[in-house]
């Protein structure tokens, strides 16, 4: 056994030698100065025209560098949204996901139970300055899963409702107040929902784009349970509401209204992002949509057993969860999230609403907005806080979206039949049941 | 020839091994190119946000875990192969065993739990390198341990990694039930060699067994043989003993014979020769009676040369003391007991029946010490105080309780009467013989 034992000694140690080495492959040559990553996508979330998108993370940059001196902060710039999630999970799997990224709601789940993003719960108990009761509670919860956090938001976009003035004038209707409810909401729709030019088919509408979860969320009414395993389709409150949203779709009868119905002023209502309200309401963009009429926002018509409540879309910023400068990160994360003077800049470049309630809250806000939109608007800084401070918690768990586009769909067609509407939403909570349980 | 054999065996397990290890390293080897092509393709197909959706943990980063991985394996190796070598301090084995289990748990978490079988190469190695077999037992249940419950069903109860199977749910059914074929057909080769080793081994004990039993049986024909003969050697020296005794006899009744018979003979004649003259010439019977006188005396020296003829080897051959050494020397030759000896009289030298006696008592005495005390250590003492010579016979044996006279103190008592002296025994603590002999002094009897 003499000779090939030799060479199977000689093979383990060059095999050994050889490992040892590929560290190198692995291990990067160390920089002078500390690089933290941040991944963002160009543009917002929410599909509005957005020209500003970078100046506030750069200026953040440039002050968290100032006073961070050996640190340097790279990002790439460039990535469409629709490009971002691959973009990020594709990072992830090479082990190069950026050390502090914003997440879309979309990928929140997903990220946080595969592990992409670092639960922060540690560094929170460690920091005594954070407060999460400075955020909107609704804000702050978004970035919950499974009892802990994953994310702080950066920037909320709560739904409102548009309101077309100058259609209400005509008809004669005062603009409703902002606790309004869905029996003032029908009948306004009813009233306004017919043919003007007597051509036989209607041609002005009430409202625009109000679906069944508009109708869910100011019902009070949660489609899940907290932890994703039950689906409440049959409860009272969210079969109402389905019932509701069906009501006010059958006023137009087979006549849909359309975005071009929209766009020439001829619905009253229509539920409208802040986003869009902030995009579009001040110059230039005033004279380029809706120029037609006078424009307003309000909150939406409460339901039987809920309130003026509506949907809060959130922007969220997490930390990788392999990033090697936790604290770092943690500290770049706060100053974008949870520093005044940063959110104070949303209501200056960005189309959202500051998480934080201080902000959000406060009279430079509402000097901002004033400027920006004129005096007499209905959007004020209370009626934001309002909004903010009833945005309900969405229940988070893996496949949420998958479930609940499902759930969508059956209810689309769902509305659109007029029999067994009892059976079709147990046939469909069964569904959702074992696709939740699965 | 046997040895020859062994080494034979041994090669072919050290080859097996040999085997396993290349077997293992292909595996890991095709465990690392499939997740690292996978995540490739992931990437290159835009797949990735889909492939996060459906996996229950994120991956390590595939060359990462793969330069790990490969580390990991060829320290493992090296360690198998080292420790054959030499013993180590205990200290020392328990970090490589302690080393090697973490080494195999980090194998199979950089697999994602889906292979287990470097487990199976490193039990073969312990089985033949670990010599001590309650380390053995030990470390053969941790690893058997882990081998059963480092299965990725088990372990994603508790824990969330992502299993083999995520990875290939990104190719088609075809491609997956390939790589998955292949997977098996590895993972097979790896347990059918290390049941082939396993086998091997099992016969090679087997036939060591045999080896040792029928060495066993050769060990006990011989012990059987060896007792016949000692038995037979035995009946030989008790013949032996007995033809001298008859020798002895013989020889006792010869000298009794030639020297008393002639003499009391020449007596007798003598005595009736004066009886019937001394009525006729009491000059004559007188005349006679000096020759029978003479003759009696005659006969005592020939007496006392055939008693001289009649004294123990060793006394003839030396003075009492050199014979008393020799005596006690030779005991302590043939049985383990301690024999100490004291002399506070200046000379030893007495007349020959006195020797004799002193000589046979303390014979006597030791035998007893050792046959019936089973005593190991004995103490002898011989001192003189006045015109008494007082000896001593101790020993720490078991004693007895009550003292019956057996035929050698019987011997002892008469002959130390035969002088007008007296014996003590005293069986309490151990046992104690002391005599007290009158002695005539340098004084010789003719």
């Amino acid at each position: 056994m003499g000779k090939m034992a030799v060479w199977w000694k000689r093979l383990v140690a060059v095999g050994l030698i050889l490992s040892i080495f590929a560290i190198a492959l692995v291990v990067n040559p160390k920089e002078k100065k500390t690089v933290l990553t941040f991944g963002m996508f160009a543009g917002n979330q929410w599909d509005v025209p957005d020209d500003d998108c970078y100046k506030i993370i750069d200026e953040t940059i440039a002050e968290f560098e100032k006073e961070h001196p050996n640190v340097e902060i790279k990002y790439d710039s460039g990535i469409l949204k629709d490009d971002y999630s691959e973009w990020i999970s594709e990072k992830a799997l090479k082990g190069e996901v950026p050390d502090v990224f914003m997440v879309l709601p979309e990928d929140f789940n997903t990220f946080s139970s595969v592990g992409v993003l670092k639960n922060l719960d540690s560094l929170i108990l460690k920091d005594r300055e954070f407060q999460k009761e400075d955020y909107y509670q609704g804000s702050f919860q978004a970035g919950e899963f499974e009892d802990s956090q994953y994310a702080l938001p950066y920037e909320s976009v709560p739904t409102l409702m548009f309101v077309n003035k100058t259609l209400l004038k005509k008809e004669g209707i005062k603009v409703p107040n902002n606790q309004w409810t869905w029996n003032d909401f029908y009948i306004i729709c009813k009233q306004v929902t017919k043919d003007t030019d007597g051509d036989g088919k209607t041609d002005q509408f009430g409202v625009y784009n109000y679906d069944w979860e508009d109708a869910v969320y100011s019902n009070g009414g949660g489609l899940f349970n907290k932890n994703g395993t039950v689906c409440n389709l049959t409860g009272e409150s969210v079969q109402n509401a389905v019932l509701f949203a069906k009501k006010i779709h059958q006023l137009s009868g087979y006549q849909i209204p359309t975005s071009n119905d929209f766009d020439t002023g001829k619905i009253a209502f229509c539920p409208m992002k802040f986003s869009e309200f902030r995009a579009y309401k001040p110059y230039p963009w005033r004279i380029n949509k809706y120029f037609e009429f006078e424009w307003d926002c309000i909150r939406l018509p409460a339901g039987l057993d809920g309130e003026n409540q509506s949907n809060v879309d959130h922007l969220l910023i997490g930390i990788s969860n392999r990033t090697k400068h936790s604290q770092l990160a943690w500290e770049f994360l706060k100053k974008l999230s949870y520093e005044k003077e940063t959110q104070q800049k949303l209501f200056s470049y960005s189309h959202g609403v500051s998480v934080l309630k201080s902000v959000t809250n406060s009279k430079t806000a509402e000097k901002i907005l004033e400027k920006d939109m004129g005096k007499d608007i209905g959007v004020q800084v209370k009626l934001l806080d309002d909004v903010m401070k009833q945005a309900g918690v969405m229940p988070k768990f893996r496949g949420y979206n998958t479930v609940l586009q499902y759930i969508d769909s059956e209810m689309n067609q769902i509305m659109l039949k007029d029999e067994d509407f009892d059976e079709d939403i147990l046939k469909v909570k069964r569904t959702v049941d074992h696709m939740l349980n699965e | 020839m046997k040895r020859g054999s062994m080494n034979k065996t041994n090669r072919n397990l050290y080859y097996l091994k040999i085997f396993m290890s290349i077997v293992n390293l292909l595996i890991l080897v095709f465990f690392c190119t499939v997740i690292c092509c996978t995540t490739k393709h992931i990437n290159q197909s835009f797949a990735a946000r889909d492939f996060l959706e459906n996996i229950t943990y994120i991956p390590m980063e595939p060359v990462r875990a793969a330069v790990i991985v490969f580390i990991a394996f060829f320290l493992l190796l090296y360690i198998i192969e080292v420790r054959k070598k030499e013993r180590q301090k205990w200290f020392v084995s328990a970090t490589i065993y302690g080393l090697e289990i973490l080494l195999c748990l980090v194998i199979i978490r950089c697999l994602y739990i889906s292979y287990n079988g470097i487990i199976l190469l490193v039990i073969a190695d312990i089985v033949t390198s670990i010599r001590d077999k309650h380390n053995r037992t030990l470390f053969l249940i941790i690893m058997g341990g882990i081998y059963i419950f480092a299965d990725y069903h088990i372990i994603s109860m508790s824990t969330k990694v992502v299993s083999f199977q995520e990875f290939l749910n990104v190719y088609n059914t075809k491609v997956s039930t390939l790589l998955i074929g292949a997977k098996n057909i590895l993972v097979s080769i790896n347990i059918i060699v290390f049941i082939t080793y396993m086998i091997i081994l099992m016969k090679n004990q087997m036939k060591e067994n045999a080896r040792i039993a029928l060495l066993n049986i050769q060990l006990q024909t011989a012990n059987a043989k060896l007792k016949e003969m000692n038995a037979q050697l035995q009946d030989y020296a008790e013949m032996q003993e007995k033809m001298g005794e008859t020798k002895e006899r013989n020889r006792i009744a010869r000298e009794i014979h030639d020297t008393l018979g002639h003499t009391m003979t020449g007596l007798s004649a003598g005595i009736d020769a004066c009886i019937a003259l001394i009525d006729y010439s009491v000059e004559e019977t007188k005349k006679q009676l000096g020759t029978i006188s003479q003759v009696a005396r005659q006969g005592i020296k020939d007496i006392r040369r055939s008693v001289n003829k009649l004294r123990p080897d060793a006394l003839e051959h030396s003075n009492l003391e050199g014979a008393l050494e020799k005596l006690m020397e030779d005991t302590m030759k043939v049985s383990d007991v301690f024999i100490c000896y004291e002399c506070h009289a200046p000379t030893l030298k007495f007349n020959a029946d006195e020797e004799d006696m002193i000589y046979r008592v303390v014979q006597e005495g030791i035998t007893n010490a050792i046959r019936h005390g089973k005593a190991s250590k004995i103490d002898v003492n011989i001192r003189k105080e006045n015109k008494w010579l007082i000896l001593k016979i101790e020993d720490n044996g078991c004693g007895c309780k009550e003292i019956h006279s057996g035929f050698g103190l019987i011997h002892i008592e008469e002959r130390i009467k035969m002088l007008n002296g007296n014996v003590t025994y005293d069986g309490n603590n151990g046992f104690q013989i002391i005599a007290k002999i009158p002695i005539r002094w340098g004084e010789n009897y003719d």
